[in-house]
């Protein structure tokens, strides 16, 4: 008899295998040693203290969602225009899109946080916290999109033309703080002059955070479109067996 | 470290929601994958 385990072990889990196995690992060791540099070994901002801190994570965190609404869109592209029109891009993109949302909530999450130790305010309806909370709502409204029935094909085509539409937001919101004037700051790595002014040890904690986290992206992708491939597995087989039951009927 | 409350706290909120989205999704793999043959895994 099958039992299901509250804690499953990701080692035993049926959408894994030796090579999502070892990366789950790398993983989790990568998270762990980007907490302890994050949190102890490296140094205090000179304006902003502690609360740099805090850094370490709101970036990837936005980093890894922005990442995995564009492959939404890609992988959406490619099942429409596909010669295939493959299921399994969808469900990439069905997969990635759920992870964005996760780590578009949690960036807003931090963000508040960080807001609230700078700005002396948790919120505050600015161009860059304005465009980022639509863009949240935008891709939870992709996911009611996606789970609004109908074949498989259908759900497809519905969403992937929300995919495509929704990614035109992030230009948005990641040039709202040039377009507008914004209480968020400006890019700190990615400047037009490449010149950037942060310290050695912060700058390589803050890379190794965005790696980390894409790495993760992956993992959970990885597993996601193959729950979301045994679940349409279950629907096509529920389908097969009241055909079937509706062929017996007539004869 | 100032305001570690705030600190600490934005680093627990991002591990737990991670932690509980999979551990969701690996319960929920397990429940499907009684039901499915192996042929319809092509990652095995």
């Amino acid at each position: 008899m099958n039992s299901i385990h509250p804690f499953p072990s990701p080692t035993s889990t049926p959408t894994g295998t030796r090579a999502s196995r070892g990366l789950g690992v790398v993983v989790f060791l990568g998270m762990v040693l980007l907490t302890l540099l994050g949190l102890f070994f490296t140094d205090e901002d000179v304006v902003q203290g502690s609360t740099v801190r805090l850094m370490y994570i709101h970036v990837p965190t936005a980093w890894v969602a922005y990442l995995a609404f564009i492959v939404t869109a890609l992988t959406s592209a490619m099942y429409m225009w596909g010669k295939q029109h493959s299921l399994t891009f969808d469900r990439i993109a069905g997969a990635s899109a759920e992870v964005g949302v996760i780590f578009m909530g949690l960036s807003l999450v931090t963000g508040s946080l960080w807001g609230r130790l700078t700005w002396g305010t948790y919120w505050q309806w600015d161009p860059r916290l304005t465009t980022t909370a639509f863009l949240f709502i935008t891709y939870v409204g992709y996911l009611a999109v996606r789970d609004l029935g109908g074949s498989h094909q259908q759900r497809a085509k519905r969403s992937g033309v929300v995919a495509l539409l929704a990614v035109l937001e992030i230009p948005l919101v990641h040039f709202s703080v040039v377009l507008w004037r914004s209480l968020h700051q400006k890019a700190s790595v990615l400047r037009p002059n490449g010149n950037v002014t942060m310290d050695g040890l912060m700058l390589f904690t803050l890379l190794f955070g965005v790696g980390v986290f894409t790495l993760l992206f992956t993992w959970m992708v990885l597993h996601r479109q193959r729950v979301l491939a045994l679940a349409d597995a279950i629907d096509d087989g529920g389908l097969e067996a009241a055909l079937q039951e509706r062929r017996n009927e007539n004869n | 470290m100032d305001h570690v409350q705030f600190i600490v706290g934005g680093y627990v909120v991002t591990f737990v929601a991670v932690g509980v989205y999979v551990v969701r999704m690996l319960r929920q793999a397990r429940k499907y994958n009684s039901a499915i043959s192996d042929g319809d895994k092509p990652w095995r």
